[in-house]
């Protein structure tokens, strides 16, 4: 059947783009979790700024191992043991944001569309849909993501414009009135859920020219954050930022906003429709990155055989990861998600930064 | 214990008799030969230089007396005994007739002026130059490979082997319009069941010297001609060896179209898609050959083959070529609209009614819900029901004689649609709908593509009804991801969607104007022809 494959650099930008994008509009962090702002968009740049600096971390390291996966270079780097410990916090990564986004999607459909369907039922049918991706492997993955992309920047494009007509241009403003701080805060959940860049080290040995792996990453990351921008500027102009912050999902409490005229309303299947489509992109390569690196740290051979076992942990993984909406929203505060993830992102690579820079010293000395 | 006497003697006469059957004939073939012992038995023969031994082998093989021809005669002047074998169903009574006239003409002879000897070959050589094709074969298989497609054999007594020649003449169809593959724009010759015929077809577009055109025979007793079609130098070389190597190990008895092959040589079983294009146009062919594909003609087949094959393939129709730029843009976009209806429209509308009613506009969900009043079968009943009825009438309408087809389009318009609603059995919405999907069906230039949307909507139709929406999306990205794993020869089938191409989506997502196709989409060469050929009057510049 198909071989592993590889994917190009514009395959692994859309991939990544459509991760963070997604998350980032599902539930518009940059408007909720800092409370009523009414130039929270201007948090749009300060993300940016800072997820691009997340993916130069990521992505210059693994680029230093063109042809390995973080579970390869790590054991190189701290020697078997640490080295498996340290790939485990990676899966852990991979696990736990791909069971929050499936979870925040099934409560969206379940709650707007499918009130009596299960939860369990919603999130096992998506897992199991992008498991079936992953098996077929990174290429086809990264075809799933050329051929989505466009549809998924299109819907999103569309729900956008067509909000402008409504924007109460009053609610804007006042822009900076509390000084950078409350700004600076607003973008750090933004920028800290570009944990997804963390899937970089296991994808970068299958991009075709991993030395531009990296600058493709930082391009994706920031290019999704300026997506927030204008969306997170319609959501506030039309809701008010009050009413904004307040809701759980106010891009699609915007969408339902929307009338365009008197048979063009109700557009939130606009914004579900892509936001599946971009889930599934992302769920399919959490779960890929997830059975690819525990294959090596198990060294087993072929990954597949491990993806559906795992997708049963993810399934039971989400339902597990908040009693509810509510939970789940306080989990994306600044100050609990900033911490959170620093310490994800900070500890592994804290370690294998300064194992690589120790080796170069030594390398050196010789 | 006398019983076992009797089936002991029984079992003797019954041996005796078989042997006895076996002496009566000469030793190449038995009587309790089965098929392949036979072929087997006939494939190691050779032609032997003794013309009785020959004749007497192949009446032996031959067998029956219907259309077989033997004719013994005495070459002229040197009364050397000779014959010729041929099917008189096969071959033009005319040309043979001429062979015979020859050979024993007073000109045929071996002493030639000035008292000099020829050898016997030489001279029948010469004497059947007028022959359009002459052949010389060494084995029984060769000589009937070709008395079995229409040519004369000719067997002369001393000499080894045997010569072929070509008195074809037996009668094909004339060539017409394809049925179903009609152009509103463009040739209208498609292909017949004579290969012959098909190549001459696709050679006229295709002069260049690199049109090569290489012979298979597949069928263990058809024996079936395959030509394997493509121009050197721009299809890959490495898709050329696949394509031949699949088509060498099929192992079959019959070929009795290209469907066949079909099966045999695509990439995989488990896909409701074609991963091979068929059409039965000539200038369909002739223009992905330029684009560096390769088409599989079989004898008998009026459907040739394209490798590799991809959606985007098989959703243009040569119309798009031949009309102005932008409809065919404009035309595709509707076709790739109602390809994809074709496959999720029964079941959205099954989701949107069950599920999300709310999503309709008001006045549409009031005219909706008050025609859904009263209706005795929820609506995925309704809509599964008369989407088999249509399946049914389209099948009818495919297998009835033409005189009675209208009255089929009658009773499935009227009884099935009108009355049916008038009834109260089903909601007009649904006629609607269905109606819909069927148009959008047809509108496929691909067959095969569109049959792929008729088994896909049922399904489509039911993750509607039971997932609603969100199942629609599933079964969306399900055949996506599918879709995109998927691979014809080498070549991804969504290909040049996904993976991206950028400058191929200048035939696929709109048509621009020939002079704008600068690059082939495939092939080992991609450059096509010159930039600066647009059109206007003469600039200064140049």
């Amino acid at each position: 059947m198909i071989g592993e494959g590889q994917i190009g650099g514009r395959q692994l930008l859309l991939i990544l783009f459509i991760m963070r994008a997604t998350i980032g509009i599902a539930f518009l962090p940059i408007v909720t979790v800092a409370g009523p702002m009414e130039d929270a968009w201007l948090a749009g740049f300060g993300a940016a700024i800072g997820s691009a600096l997340i993916a130069l971390v990521v992505g210059s390291l693994s680029s230093k191992f063109p042809t390995q996966t973080v579970v390869e270079f790590a054991q190189e780097l701290l020697g078997t043991v640490f080295g498996k410990i340290v790939s485990l916090i990676f899966l852990w990564v991979f696990l736990f944001v791909a069971a929050v986004d499936v979870r925040m999607y099934g409560e969206v459909l379940v709650t707007a569309f499918l009130p009596e369907t299960p939860l369990f039922f919603v999130i096992a049918v998506m897992v199991v849909v992008s498991s079936y991706a992953a098996y077929q492997g990174i290429e086809v993955m990264g075809r799933t993501a050329d051929f989505i992309f466009p549809v998924f920047v299109l819907m999103i494009l569309t729900t956008t414009v067509a909000a402008v007509p409504s924007i109460n241009w009053g609610r804007l403003q006042p822009i900076a009135a509390k000084g950078i701080r409350p700004i600076l805060r607003a973008s750090i959940t933004p920028t800290f859920i570009a944990l997804q860049v963390m899937t970089l080290p296991v994808l970068l040995p299958r991009v075709s020219k991993p030395e531009k792996a990296t600058a493709y990453a930082v391009w994706a990351v920031v290019l999704a954050s300026f997506l927030l921008i204008p969306t997170s500027i319609v959501t506030i102009g039309v809701l008010g930022a009050d009413l904004a912050s307040r809701s759980v999902f106010p891009f699609f409490n915007l969408a339902r906003a929307v009338r365009i005229s008197e048979f063009l309303e109700r557009l939130e299947a606009l914004v579900v429709f892509p936001w599946g489509l971009g889930l599934f992109v992302a769920v399919s390569i959490y779960l890929y990155c997830g059975a690819k690196s525990l294959a090596q740290v198990l060294n087993i051979k072929d990954y597949r055989p491990l993806i559906p076992p795992m997708a049963v942990v993810w399934v039971a993984m989400s339902i597990q990861v908040s009693a509810d909406m509510f939970e789940l929203g306080r989990f994306f505060l600044p100050e609990v998600l900033g911490p959170f993830a620093l310490t994800l992102i900070a500890v592994p690579h804290g370690l294998l930064w300064l194992a690589y820079g120790v080796r170069k010293l030594k390398k050196k000395g010789n | 214990m006398r019983w076992l006497r009797n089936i002991r003697a029984r079992f003797q006469r019954l041996q005796d008799k078989t042997s006895a059957e076996e002496r009566n004939h000469s030793n190449i073939l038995k009587q309790s030969m089965t098929i392949s012992e036979r072929t087997q038995a006939t494939n190691a023969l050779h032609l032997s230089s003794d013309l009785s031994v020959n004749l007497t082998n192949i009446k032996e093989i031959v067998g029956g007396d219907f259309d077989i021809g033997f004719r013994e005669f005495l070459l002229s002047r040197n009364r050397i005994q000779a014959a010729i074998v041929y099917l008189d169903s096969l071959v033009d009574g005319i040309a043979v007739d001429r062979i015979l006239e020859n050979l024993t003409a007073d000109t045929f002879t071996v002493e030639r002026e000035g008292g000099e000897i020829e050898p016997l070959d030489t001279a029948i050589q010469s004497i059947l130059v007028p022959e359009k094709e002459l052949s010389r074969v060494e084995s029984f298989q060769d000589f009937w490979e070709g008395v079995s497609i229409g040519k004369t054999g000719l067997l002369v007594d001393g000499i080894q082997g045997a010569w072929v020649m070509d008195t074809m003449g037996w009668h094909f169809r004339s060539i017409e319009e394809s049925s179903s593959e009609p152009v509103i724009r463009g040739p209208r010759d498609g292909f017949i069941e004579n290969m012959i015929v098909n190549v001459s077809l696709v050679r006229r577009r295709i002069r260049s010297p690199h049109l090569r055109a290489t012979s298979f025979t597949i069928g263990a007793l058809t024996q079936t001609n395959v030509v394997v079609m493509y121009i050197q130098g721009l299809a890959k070389d490495e898709l050329i060896q696949e394509v031949e190597n699949r088509l060498r190990r099929i192992d079959i008895d019959g070929v009795l179209g290209t469907g066949y092959l079909e099966e045999y040589i695509e990439d995989t079983i488990l896909t409701l898609f074609p991963l091979v294009i068929n059409t039965q146009r000539p200038d369909r062919v002739a223009s992905d050959l330029l684009e560096g594909r390769i088409a599989i003609f079989a004898e008998n087949s009026p459907e040739v083959l394209i490798v590799p094959a991809t959606l985007n393939a098989m959703l243009q129709a040569p119309d798009d070529y031949y009309e102005r730029a932008a409809f065919g843009s404009f035309i595709r976009f509707i076709r790739s609209a109602a390809y994809i209806a074709s496959i999720i429209l029964p079941g959205t509308y099954i989701a949107i009614v069950n599920f999300h009613i709310e999503l309709l506009p008001t006045a549409l969900l009031l005219r909706i819900s008050s025609s859904r009043q009263d209706l005795p079968f929820p609506v995925v009943f309704e809509i599964l029901v008369m989407e088999f009825l249509f399946e049914i009438l389209r099948e009818a309408g495919v297998r009835l004689p033409r005189a009675i087809g209208s009255a089929v389009s009658i009773v499935g318009a009227l009884i099935l649609g009108d009355a049916a609603v008038n009834a109260g059995l089903v909601s007009p919405a649904v006629v609607i709908i269905v109606a819909l999907t069927a148009i959008s069906s047809f509108s496929a230039p691909a067959y095969s593509a569109a049959i792929a949307a008729r088994l896909l909507r049922f399904i489509f139709a039911i993750l509607g009804a039971i997932f609603g929406l969100f199942g629609i999306q599933f079964g969306v990205l399900l055949v996506l991801t599918h879709l995109a794993g998927s691979r014809s020869f080498g070549e991804p089938f969504l290909s040049p969607w996904a993976p991206l191409v950028v400058d191929e989506l200048k035939d696929s997502a709109v048509r621009v104007p020939w002079w704008a196709m600068i690059l082939r989409p495939g092939g080992r060469e991609r450059k096509r022809q010159n930039i600066k050929q647009r059109t206007g009057p003469q600039s200064d510049e140049n």
